[in-house]
């Protein structure tokens, strides 16, 4: 197949923002052409997701697909914050179906094959190297991966999900470190980890059908307010990862084998992680690294560009809202677009609608995941309409899991209620320990 | 068909709700019970515009103006009058 000259809409990178997008627009009928840098199946992080993003699988029909593959369903959350352990399912927040700890390699592969599967012109191999942005024929220059090849296409618009490499955010300069989280991240995989499930026990890892697993997330000691733990039991292997500081890491050396050392030193100092991990084999070079790669953007849409999912903004991991916020802003900027493409005149204001719904969400997760978080301006405004815009169950949850990592504060103030008396929760429980 | 019989036929036939039809009542906080969520403040949207011809502002989508049926329908007639 030979990429076309002109589209509808180019999208750029085929994570979940992207296949999500592609699969949306071609429901609308719009000529789609997807660029991936890399060919899928691809490694990525962040296998953890919470039970809202079948929502949009939902939308766009990849569900059966995603359940035919029988990911690992996890049952809540068991979390241990400067020493107290918190658990939380999500069934008592009315959600029927599962939240997954899912292998992004595979995950994202179905995504991406259910999208070429509704007619988006997907290509593999292929970097986005320029932009040309012009009111109404942008223009995207791109080459294939044996680096000879170079070509362009012309479209209407343009969607930026790229994820971290953030092409044309990148290129537009419209995009900022997050001063406020300055941290990077260290991951491994473990073999026979034991994990925690909701009854507040660990079990064998060969348990972990019949037993549903707790995405297991504790604070790390010594690490201020920041540094965390997660620990995320996949189908064959267990995803174990540290959050921390940006200046921790100064003290480290900067070599692969440094990095391992520390990383696994690290694993078995914390508490409840190191007899999770008492008999696990970890697997020799699974240590990754993503150095500072918290940003936030200062625009998120313009004359024929959107940005969707982490090509837009990225914060600490923490509650797994990533590939969420991804089909969100997908699904909002596929709204966008066909409103765009059938009222000419509107496109200022569907650009307007996509950026402040998209901004309130970004700043929701952003106040969450902020040890201390001032609300002031008007991208906090807009997280505070984005909170009253949710169900009442839905406003709990979120109360919850900013409690569970003593951030309830943050969350009340967006809320609205500073009194504290207007959100409580009975829906998590604190433990005494986790038995072995 | 009025405003609020058609609003209601919406919200029955395209939006979140699987429980009994008679509960969504013109002051039915849609809302509060997960009735108009992320996704379905867009939907609403689109078929305002397009069923009553007019054009919302991105400052007009907030809570006070979706919250029930009432509230959309004198937001619809508001702009209405604003021709």
């Amino acid at each position: 197949m030979v990429i076309p000259t002109r589209c509808d809409v180019v999208v750029i990178g085929g994570g979940p923002g992207g296949s999500t997008t592609g699969a949306l627009l071609r429901q609308k009928g719009y000529d789609v052409v997807l660029l991936e840098k890399k060919r899928h199946p691809r490694f990525n992080v962040g296998e953890s997701l919470i039970p809202h993003f079948w929502r949009y699988c939902d939308v766009t029909g990849s569900t059966a697909a995603l359940e035919a593959e029988d990911f690992i369903q996890k049952a809540g959350g068991t979390v241990i914050w400067n020493g107290v352990i918190r658990q939380m399912r999500f069934q008592d927040f009315g959600y029927g179906r599962s939240a997954l700890h899912v292998e992004r390699d595979r995950f994202d592969h179905i995504l991406l094959e259910h999208a070429r599967r509704q007619g988006v012109q997907v290509f593999e191999d292929v970097s986005v190297l320029r932009v040309d942005l012009d009111d109404g024929q942008n223009r995207v220059a791109y080459r294939l991966a044996d680096g000879k090849t170079p070509g362009e296409i012309s479209c209407r618009f343009v969607i930026d999900a790229s994820g971290q490499n953030a092409v044309l955010a990148k290129q537009l300069g419209i995009r900022v470190i997050d001063e406020s989280f300055r941290f990077m991240s260290v991951w491994g995989y473990f073999l026979d980890s034991k994990y925690v499930s909701t009854d507040g026990r660990a079990h064998t890892f060969e348990h972990v059908r019949s037993i549903p697993p707790t995405t297991f997330v504790s604070s790390v000691g010594g690490l201020g307010e920041w540094g965390w733990v997660w620990h995320i039991p996949l189908r064959e292997s267990t995803s174990v990862g540290l959050i921390l500081p940006l200046d921790e890491m100064k003290k480290v050396k900067a070599t692969d084998e440094a990095l391992e050392a520390y990383f696994l030193r690290t694993c078995y100092e914390i508490p409840y992680l190191d007899r999770l991990l008492e008999h696990a084999r970890y697997i020799e070079g699974s240590t990754h690294i993503i150095r500072d790669y918290s940003y936030r953007p200062t625009q998120l849409a313009g004359p024929g560009f959107f940005l969707v999912g982490d090509a837009a903004a990225f914060v600490d991991p923490i509650f797994s809202v990533g590939a969420v916020l991804a089909m969100y802003s997908a699904y909002l900027a596929t709204w966008a677009i066909d409103r765009s493409f059938k009222h000419r005149g509107q496109i200022a204001q569907n650009q307007a609608i996509f950026s402040s719904q998209f901004l309130g969400r970004l700043e929701v997760s952003r106040a969450l995941a902020l040890p201390r978080y001032q609300a002031s301006g008007s991208a906090s405004d807009l997280a505070k309409q984005v909170v009253q815009f949710e169900s009442s169950l839905e406003q709990e949850l979120m109360y919850v899991v900013a409690a569970v990592t003593t951030r309830s504060e943050n969350f009340l103030e967006m809320a609205q209620k500073t009194d504290g008396q207007g959100i409580t929760s009975d829906k998590y429980r604190v433990l005494d320990e986790i038995a072995f | 068909m009025t405003t609020v019989a058609k609003l209601r036929d919406f919200v029955l036939n395209e939006l979140h709700w699987d429980e009994s039809r008679g509960a969504i009542t013109p002051d039915f906080p849609l809302i509060e019970n997960h009735v108009v969520d992320s996704m379905g403040l867009l939907m609403l949207v689109s078929f305002v515009e397009e069923q009553f011809g007019i054009a919302l502002a991105d400052e007009e989508l907030v809570p006070n103006n979706f919250g029930t049926i009432t509230s959309i329908a004198k937001l619809i007639e508001q702009k209405k009058s604003e021709g």
